[in-house]
């Protein structure tokens, strides 16, 4: 399968599709399609999959593309971000944050799976239930901001800011690691615990969390007005002063 | 963890809230079934906090910060288009 990832914060994926390819995607996220690519939404997995996908974060409904002829078919994320291929093999299954989802080869299986340790579920960053890529072929995954990656060696392990981690292979072992010293808890800004990633096995960061970004940008969002022009007039007040 | 044992975090939390407001219905007499109700969810807020805190302070003492040794170095970072 061909693809192409163009744009830089705000990526498009396109895939190319030979004659009866097929892939599938989260509901909505397609941007566009050749005429001969056929779109059918679909409950993959059954009910309970579906349920499952959507305490997920993802949606009931996963759309499929089939191609008529060689097609293609563009994909893109909901928010500023990345867009990252994943290789998806039988032996190496991949975890990856609530959402983060795009679209993949009709070998991979999307299902979710859930936190193990009761301290990586309340205060790991990521919540209870994150989604699961296995099976065979290529996944696209998206989430806010640019993404790090790193291969982690047996016994290695990294410190990560609780909510930054995009995913991360089977073989990781996810656990979370209370910050050193009570004048850095306090008045270091990282909170009370990091997320802790032992190796072996490749985990994926990102440089901004959607809930950052909207932090971030709250302050600058314009605040509803409780008195002042409203209506048509209003309306038009607005666009001729300028405001 | 599994599913199974954090729903039964969860149950075992929230039927300790519904004793609470059956204990608070035998005390006062005055409340109706919607009001125990309404009670043991507001119960059970407080002690979810309570133990959240409990849980924090607890992985706070377990997860100790440890200062590992490695060799890390910038070349193993891949960044977007590497």
């Amino acid at each position: 399968m061909n693809y192409k990832i163009t744009g830089d914060n705000l990526q498009v994926v396109t895939i190319e599709l030979d004659k009866n390819d097929k892939v599938y995607a989260e509901a909505g996220s397609l941007v566009y399609m050749s005429p001969n690519v056929k779109m059918e939404a679909k409950a993959r997995g059954g009910l309970l999959k579906a349920i499952g996908r959507k305490f997920a974060g993802e949606t009931f409904f996963l759309t499929e593309f089939t191609s008529n002829g060689k097609g293609l078919v563009g994909f893109a994320g909901n928010a500023p971000g990345t867009i990252l291929p994943l290789e998806i093999d039988k032996n190496k299954g991949f975890i990856v944050q609530k959402d983060a989802f795009l679209c993949a080869e009709d070998g991979v299986e999307l299902s979710i799976t859930f936190q193990r340790r009761l301290g990586s579920i309340f205060f790991g960053g990521e919540g209870f239930i994150l989604e699961r890529l296995s099976g065979k072929g290529i996944a696209f995954v998206h989430a806010c901001g640019d993404f790090i990656e790193m291969d982690l060696k047996e016994g290695e392990s990294i410190k990560v800011d609780t909510g930054s981690v995009v995913g991360w292979e089977e073989s990781v072992d996810y656990d979370i690691q209370r910050v050193k010293g009570i004048k850095t808890i306090f008045f270091g800004g990282e909170g009370l615990f990091l997320t802790h990633l032992k190796g072996p096995g490749k985990v994926i960061l990102q440089s901004m969390t959607l809930h950052n970004l909207a932090m971030a940008l709250a302050p600058f969002l314009p605040r509803q007005q409780t008195s002042g022009r409203s209506g048509i007039v209003g309306t038009f007040l607005d666009e001729t002063l300028g405001r | 963890m599994n599913l199974t044992k954090f729903v039964l975090i969860l149950l075992s939390l929230y039927f300790i809230s519904l004793i609470a407001s059956f204990i608070v219905k035998k005390w006062t007499l005055f409340l109706s079934w919607a009001g125990i109700i309404a009670l043991s969810f507001i119960i059970f807020s407080v002690i979810f906090g309570l133990f959240l805190i409990a849980l924090a302070i607890g992985y706070a003492i377990i997860k100790k910060p440890v200062v590992e040794k490695g060799d890390y170095r910038i070349e193993r970072i891949k960044g977007k288009g590497e």
